[in-house]
């Protein structure tokens, strides 16, 4: 990962929120205090599952003051490649996993005024974390969180009765939508824009904020997104002369660290631009997924791939 | 070892001066005939024993004259530390990372008592003992930047991360190689750096902006700079430029 040092962490308590999401409380194994972060910061989490090392990211919910326990919420994923279903049924109280220092894209800007946030689903968690260090400094905030229904709703209790005149919850199933016009029509100069959620969400929220002339520099948004599976593979790595197969369901970065390439990454999501790498030589098509080439990159297949979602 | 702190003036009559143990471990920055600028960037990680790459927050026998040097300079000019509303929060994290760098690797001469978010931090060489809260800017005697740099050798430069860039929006700048914090206060690293000579064409400053935006929380990278005076003046700024200027005749 050519970063960090990793922390090396116990499982000291599982929490079964619903049917989907399930909380999982993590202390340092040498006792020590964990380091401090900023809300909206997300960890990678090492799993080993027999051979194969799962790195899954997950945002930081816990408060980020608290330096002797980190905690995440994962939603199970019964159709994507299996880390957030190794969690939920593998990993037991008493485990020793890994964890990364913390890192954070996907933070508050603290010049605003105010900050907005519209959450969908298990988009909360990052939300969470930030509205812990927000009331710390008695900063303004106003959230609006968006759940298929009551029993799905991760956190409404808690959030509702902590903050009633700061959170409002809306029900899918029973037809209740954000009225995201009317919301971000006449908020106060200075509100800055978070969105957390599935990639609808986002780019529809993106979308009418644009067209109202929100500035692009107060829209901040975090998409969690998983790689989806593709043909298999194989790469020649032009610095070693590696070859290396790459199967239906890993990403091109887990594979070369399969084979013990130690390359470097941040979100192993296709957003940060980390992990990118030139292409010198493809046979066959590309379709890109990420979020970070420009779209003339794209178009030309030349420049390069975000290795992470290179499936 | 014990490092014995000299009492000495870097302006006026320029008592400062060097010990052997002091010029032994000098990092001397010209390994050829000729230099030029490149991103020299690498990991802070220790170093040799006894270097100035050691410990995280190099501590030498220049510390007191230093800051009463920091602290005359301020009086002059309070400008030379300045911190944008939005900044305070990073200013407690750097409180926090040099009072708990500087306990661990000088406990003879640095304390941290932590209890919540009570803390008690003892620096012995500048005789402080101080009780404060931590995040309650009412309990500190300056705003928690400025508390903990006059007690650090070194300038110091927060950044803000927005928008793929890098923004100079606090500071501590009272030893610097003629630049002013007034100026470049709000700039973002493009702009405070368009000064230096023939690096924008090199391609320097994008470089070393995309390693800087990659630095990861736990994982700090170290640059050696220098400069070079007449006399060993510490405040060479432009805002007392036709104080000091006229040396170089």
């Amino acid at each position: 990962m050519s970063g960090a040092e990793k922390i090396n962490v116990k499982v000291t308590n599982i929490v079964k929120l619903n049917d989907l999401v399930t909380r999982f409380e993590f202390k340092r194994t040498d006792g020590g205090l964990f380091p401090t972060f900023s809300g909206g910061a997300h960890t990678v989490i090492e799993l080993k599952d027999g051979d194969l090392t799962r790195r899954n990211p997950y945002s930081l919910m816990s408060d980020p003051m608290d330096q002797d326990g980190y905690s995440i919420s994962v939603r199970r994923d019964d159709e994507g490649r299996g880390g957030s279903l190794f969690l939920h049924n593998n990993i037991k109280i008493g485990d020793d996993v890994v964890l990364s220092h913390p890192v954070n894209l996907f933070s508050l800007d603290l010049r605003a005024k105010k900050h907005l946030m519209i959450a969908g689903g298990i988009g909360i968690t990052p939300f969470l974390a930030q509205i812990k260090q927000l009331d710390r400094s008695h900063g303004n905030w106003e959230l609006h969180y968006s759940v298929r229904n009551q029993s799905l709703g991760t956190y409404v209790d808690d959030l509702k009765s902590m903050h009633p005149n700061d959170v409002n919850i809306y029900y899918d199933d029973e037809k209740n939508f954000i009225d995201i016009v009317n919301l971000l029509d006449g908020q106060p100069l200075g509100t800055h824009l978070y969105i957390c959620g599935p990639k609808g969400m986002i780019d529809w929220v993106v979308g009418e904020a644009s067209n109202l002339g929100w500035p692009v520099e107060a829209i901040h948004y975090e998409e969690f997104l998983a790689p989806q599976p593709g043909k298999p593979f194989q790469v020649k790595l032009s610095a070693s002369d590696k070859v290396v197969n790459v199967g239906e369901s890993e990403s091109l970065l887990e594979a070369i660290e399969r084979e013990g390439v130690d390359a470097p990454y941040l979100c192993r999501g296709g957003a940060c631009g980390q992990c990118e790498t030139s292409v010198i030589e493809a046979d066959g098509e590309f379709i890109h997924r990420d979020h970070w080439l420009e779209d003339e990159d794209k178009i030309s297949g030349k420049k390069n791939n975000a290795m992470c979602i290179t499936i | 070892m014990t490092i014995q702190f000299k009492d000495e003036t870097f302006r006026n009559d320029y008592t400062f001066k060097n010990s052997e143990w002091a010029i032994k471990r000098f990092p001397f920055p010209f390994h050829e005939d000729s230099y030029m600028y490149s991103v020299n960037m690498e990991q802070h990680k220790g170093g040799p024993e006894g270097s100035i790459y050691e410990k995280r927050f190099d501590v030498d026998e220049h510390y007191l004259g230093e800051m009463r040097d920091r602290a005359e300079v301020l009086i002059e000019d309070p400008l030379r530390c300045q911190s944008l509303p939005h900044m305070t929060l990073a200013g407690w994290d750097l409180l926090e990372l040099i009072m708990v760098s500087k306990s661990e690797d000088y406990p003879d001469l640095f304390e941290l008592h932590r209890k919540g978010n009570n803390w008690r931090w003892v620096n012995k060489p500048m005789q402080i003992d101080d009780s404060f809260t931590f995040l309650d800017d009412a309990t500190l005697p300056y705003g928690p930047m400025e508390y903990i740099t006059r007690q650090t050798q070194g300038d110091f430069v927060i950044l803000d991360q927005r928008e793929n860039n890098l923004w100079m929006d606090a500071g501590m700048v009272t030893t610097q190689a003629d630049w002013s914090l007034d100026f470049d206060i709000g700039m973002n690293f493009f702009e405070w750096h368009a000064p230096v000579p023939k690096a924008h064409e090199m391609g320097i400053f994008t470089r070393a902006l995309k390693f800087l935006l990659n630095i990861q929380q736990g994982a700090p990278a170290r640059r050696l700079n220098w400069t070079m005076t007449v006399n060993p003046l510490l405040d060479t700024s432009p805002e007392n430029y036709h104080k000091w200027g006229v040396q170089k005749n």
